[in-house]
């Protein structure tokens, strides 16, 4: 073999694997892009949370507080979650631990009546789901799904260096777009590297703490070796209280009974060492007990620590204020800073609008180097076995980029339309995406290319303009009521969904070459 | 290589590569994502034996280490030729599984 250059090698490694693990890449962009607002999706398809008024938290301490002396008065562990205080996340939970070691969980509405979250569903959740471990949970029992997304975005970020050593006129490059350009490949090639250029700081940094997250799960050596392989020994040791310095729940036993001090109490003492976060959740070991110890957590709704929040523990009988703590050492510091780059749970709104529009761009970017990929090689074409190999990964392409979409809206659509009274509701929520997208591979399989990708793509434009017609079906979710309400948030899915509908229609009709009689010597940018 | 007026940017030229054998580009692919795997956790157990921090932090660090290695190392396999790739990880694991085994 005669020795091929640097640049070469890492051409050749961009354009292969940037073809494979783009089939997985392209589907954790898009919904990676959409969980960003998870918890506005969670929000909207729960309509008996929309717009509620949020209590004032010593209210729902006191209701907490009495529903879990009813409930659970023997369980050693208590949590409560307050609803998020910029109303992200309008639900109050209430955990406590079973005997038989399972977290039993209730959900209530916000405003302090104390009436149950009923519609059962998942969420936002899923998208979420999909992007880290495809789905494919829990990650403790089969790592699959989360190694796969590890490999995928290992291979991206050498995508990304071999893509700048390929483009050694990376800045020149980055001033040229020929959207009139007389071959189409020229065309796709400017808008691929547009699209590469401008985010690549962002792509880097969206990639790069994503495998951050669960860096510790990829490559367990570390865990191994100081930490006799135990995952949770290490977590609960990064975490640095809770277990630790209150002694593990299994091997201490708990206190002889007593009256201790209300909720409401403590808080006023921990107040103000939570400063200046508002409080998130609290935790209370053997609640009711000699030895119980409370301990009040900031939020992590709005600032960039998802775990680094302030946290204050008191002696459940005495009041006294144990330990208060801020932060933790600088490398855990420096996860959390790259978790929570990753989380976007700061910035508020406009923020997270940046990284939806980001992301879509690395989905965008990558789609277009797909498309590349036979659009480059079929101007040349070559022999009837290449030909039948570019059909396929044509269809294939069709499948990962439009029937994905077409499967996101899908699974909305599940969420808005499943009975609310169904068993397994949330089950069926995911399987609808899965079947969506199945559909949209036997879809690509069976029509010509270019025809899948009009209908596909006309397809999810229609299923993005319904989504909001869906909500006049359920009861608080009317579209033009939640405006009027000013919920935003909410409205702001279905806004959103009629944004894309929109892009996604225009994208389909220029796909399907009507506009190209408008010009006919210029080629339609997808062969037929 | 000449840039030619119309060509933007030499991406992949997979014709030069495509008389490559199927068995040269499977051993590279599996000395990138295995070997490098494997020497990837090879570094992670020596340096933690080496760093002189408490246990979760230098989990934390290893673990974030790891990630820029690995891509390094995927990069490296495929710049140099076969051989020297399957040679470098063996000597690279080994040295980093004698330091793991000596401190």
């Amino acid at each position: 073999m005669e020795k091929k250059s640097f640049t070469q090698e890492m051409s050749w490694l961009h354009t292969w694997s940037g073809l494979i693990f783009g089939w997985l890449l392209v589907p954790i962009f898009v919904t990676g892009a959409i969980c960003v607002f998870w918890f506005e999706i969670s929000v909207w398809a729960r309509p008996e949370v929309h717009a509620m008024r949020v209590a004032d938290p010593a209210d729902l301490m006191e209701f907490s507080e009495a529903y879990l002396k009813k409930a659970a008065p023997d369980s050693r562990l208590w949590r409560i979650t307050f609803p998020a205080t910029d109303h992200r996340d309008p639900i109050l939970t209430l955990n406590w631990l079973e005997p038989d070691g399972k977290l039993a969980k209730r959900t209530f509405v916000p405003d302090g009546s104390g009436a149950p979250v009923v519609t059962s569903t998942i969420g936002g959740r899923f998208f979420v789901n999909f992007h880290y471990a495809l789905n494919i949970l829990p990650r403790e029992t089969n790592p699959v799904g989360l190694l796969l997304v590890g490999l995928a975005s290992i291979a991206f970020l050498v995508g990304v260096v071999g893509g700048v050593v390929v483009h050694k006129r990376i800045f020149k490059d980055f001033f040229t777009f020929r959207p009139k350009a007389k071959s189409r490949q020229r065309t796709w090639l400017d808008a691929h590297n547009v699209l590469s250029v401008l985010p690549l700081p962002f792509h880097f940094l969206i990639v790069f703490t994503g495998l951050l997250f669960f860096c510790y799960a990829y490559v367990p050596s570390g865990i191994a070796t100081l930490f006799q392989g135990s995952e949770s020994a290490f977590l609960t040791s990064a975490a640095t209280s809770r277990n630790s310095e209150y002694g593990d729940l299994s091997r201490t036993e708990p206190g002889t009974p007593a009256t201790g001090m209300p909720l409401r109490t403590l808080y006023d003492s921990a107040l103000p060492g939570l400063a200046p976060e508002p409080m998130g959740y609290i935790v209370v070991r053997d609640p009711g007990r000699n030895n119980a110890a409370v301990e009040f957590f900031g939020t992590h709704h709005h600032g960039i620590y998802i775990v680094n929040t302030p946290r204050v523990a008191l002696d459940g009988s005495s009041g006294e204020i144990v330990r208060v703590m801020q932060g933790r050492p600088p490398v855990g510091t420096a996860w959390d800073t790259a978790a929570g780059l990753h989380m976007v749970f700061f910035g508020g709104i406009p923020m997270r609008v940046l990284y939806l529009v980001g992301g879509m761009a690395g989905a965008i970017m990558m789609a277009t180097g797909q498309l590349l990929f036979t659009i480059k090689r079929r101007e040349k074409t070559v022999s009837p076995s290449k030909e039948r190999f570019f059909t396929v990964v044509d269809k294939i392409n069709v499948a990962t980029i439009a029937g994905v979409c077409f499967a996101c809206v899908a699974h909305l659509w599940a969420i808005r339309l499943l009975p609310y009274g169904m068993a397994d509701r949330p089950i069926w929520e995911v399987r609808m995406f899965f079947v969506a997208w199945a559909l949209a591979f036997a879809h690509a399989a069976l029509r010509p290319t270019r025809t899948a990708w009009t209908e596909q793509l006309a397809a999810t434009a229609m299923l993005c303009l319904g989504l909001p017609v869906l909500g006049f079906l359920v009861p608080h979710s009317n579209l033009f009521e939640m405006i009027a309400r000013g919920d935003w948030k909410t409205a702001g899915v279905d806004l959103s969904s009629v944004g894309f509908g929109i892009v996604l229609a225009m994208l389909a009709r220029i796909v399907s070459g009507k506009r190209a009689t408008q010009s006919l010597h210029k080629p339609s940018l997808i062969p037929a | 290589m000449t840039t030619s007026e119309t060509s933007n940017t030499d991406l992949s030229n997979p014709e030069l590569k495509s008389g490559e054998p199927w068995g040269r580009i499977f051993a590279r692919v599996t000395a990138a994502i295995f070997g490098g795997y494997a020497l990837t956790y090879a570094f992670g157990t020596a340096a933690a034996k080496v760093l002189p921090l408490q246990p979760s932090e230098s989990v934390f660090l290893i673990s974030m280490l790891q990630i820029l290695v690995y891509v390094g190392i995927v990069i490296w396999v495929f710049a140099v030729t076969g051989k020297k790739a399957w040679t470098g990880l063996l000597v690279m694991s080994a040295l980093c599984m004698a330091v793991a085994l000596v401190v």
